[in-house]
């Protein structure tokens, strides 16, 4: 797999805005070609990123409240090319949270932590969170929400209900919420366990609707009826090991060619990885379970993004559109 | 010049392929019709 390449998205400016502030306030006055070559941009680039920094400051918004740059001395041609930031001295301060702030910060880090892969990230989360309840409980006489990091009840009433149905070898009527087509399904599945990825408890079960193995989402399950009949099929619940969004046998991953234009897929979506290409376009690849899903999406960018392989993906897209603009017929 | 409005609601229109169309104002129909045409082409 490629390694994603810097690009000039709004992701990567406000990373580089976040790192940028602490720079220029280590460095004092720092030449523009410097602090482009040290994060990896262009000195155009910069330019850009510091008239996004002197609308940033404090709220009121008004000139004496906002960051400002010397931006002159950057663009005017007898400028010195020296990056002067100003009216940011309250930047150095040490941070102090308000409570409502600190409490959002804890609940933002229950929830990281619930959703963490490895015990050195919930480690981290740990430490962060043992000093800012300190910090907070320090700070101010109000009394701060546990928010806890117990699951829904209903959730856990839920999981127990098809526990059960695994251990009985029961069949389970579902009523399941399919994002990618905003849409309910009903179906009958033979449960097969229960698994817990990335914050989310998952029921594993060979579905009688798709007749293959899926992954069911506890929070999208709107119903769940545990029937009389008995399973059908025997097979154990599937291994974990390689993550649960790489074993659908039914996921392609498809290549995009995508314009300027439709490149915010890439910070909206998740994407396998994102090439430079020719005229400021970029080759994505991402992974599509639901060919209906990147239709749609295909749809929504026309003429800002095609499919460059596998080509039934974009036969079926291509399909879709001769039959939207049939509708039309011919305009003038 | 199309405005964003008509811009991203012809975006929107085009998601739902020929479930949606576009019978009024004109100016987002040929909106649509445009950026199916860039497509086949």
């Amino acid at each position: 797999m490629s390694v994603r390449q810097p690009v000039q998205g709004a992701r990567e400016q406000v990373a580089r805005l976040l790192a940028l502030v602490p720079y220029l306030h280590a460095h004092d006055q720092v030449r523009l070609d410097e602090a482009a070559a040290a994060f990896g941009v262009t000195e155009r680039q910069l330019v850009k990123d510091l008239r996004v920094l002197f609308m940033c400051g404090l709220p009121g918004g008004y000139p004496d409240d906002l960051i400002d740059v010397d931006i002159d001395a950057l663009e005017d041609p007898e400028g010195d090319r020296v990056i002067r930031v100003t009216n940011a001295d309250y930047l150095s301060r040490p941070l102090r949270l308000t409570p409502t702030e600190a409490t959002a910060v804890i609940v933002a880090l229950r929830a990281l932590r619930s959703g963490a892969t490895s015990d050195a990230t919930r480690e981290v989360v740990d430490r962060a969170l043992a000093k800012l309840e300190q910090a907070a409980a320090e700070g101010t006489s109000t009394p701060l929400v546990d928010p806890g990091d117990a699951p829904d009840a209903a959730l856990l009433e839920l999981r127990a209900r098809l526990q059960d149905a695994v251990g009985r070898q029961r069949q389970v009527g579902l009523v399941y919420y399919v994002p990618s087509r905003d849409e309910e399904s009903v179906r009958v599945v033979d449960p097969r366990g229960l698994v817990e990825e990335a914050g989310s408890i998952y029921l594993d079960a060979w579905c009688h609707l798709a007749e293959a193995p899926r992954w069911f989402r506890l929070d999208r399950i709107r119903s769940a009826e545990v029937l009389d009949s008995m399973v059908t099929t025997t097979e154990g619940p599937r291994e974990l090991a390689p993550g649960i969004f790489t074993q659908e046998e039914d996921v392609a991953l498809v290549t995009l060619d995508v314009a300027p234009a439709a490149y915010w897929i890439t910070e909206y979506y998740p994407v396998e990885a994102v090439r430079p290409g020719k005229a400021g376009h970029h080759q994505v690849d991402l992974l599509v379970a639901d060919a209906r899903w990147l239709t749609r999406l295909l749809l929504r960018l026309a003429p800002y993004a095609r499919v460059i392989a596998p080509s039934t993906y974009a036969e079926a897209f291509a399909a879709r559109a001769r039959e939207t603009r049939a509708l039309y017929g011919s305009v003038e | 010049m199309l405005t964003r409005a008509t811009v991203d609601l012809a975006a929107e229109v085009l998601s739902y392929g020929p479930d949606a169309y576009v019978v009024e104002p004109g100016e987002l129909r040929d909106a649509v019709v445009a950026r199916l045409d860039g497509v086949l082409s």
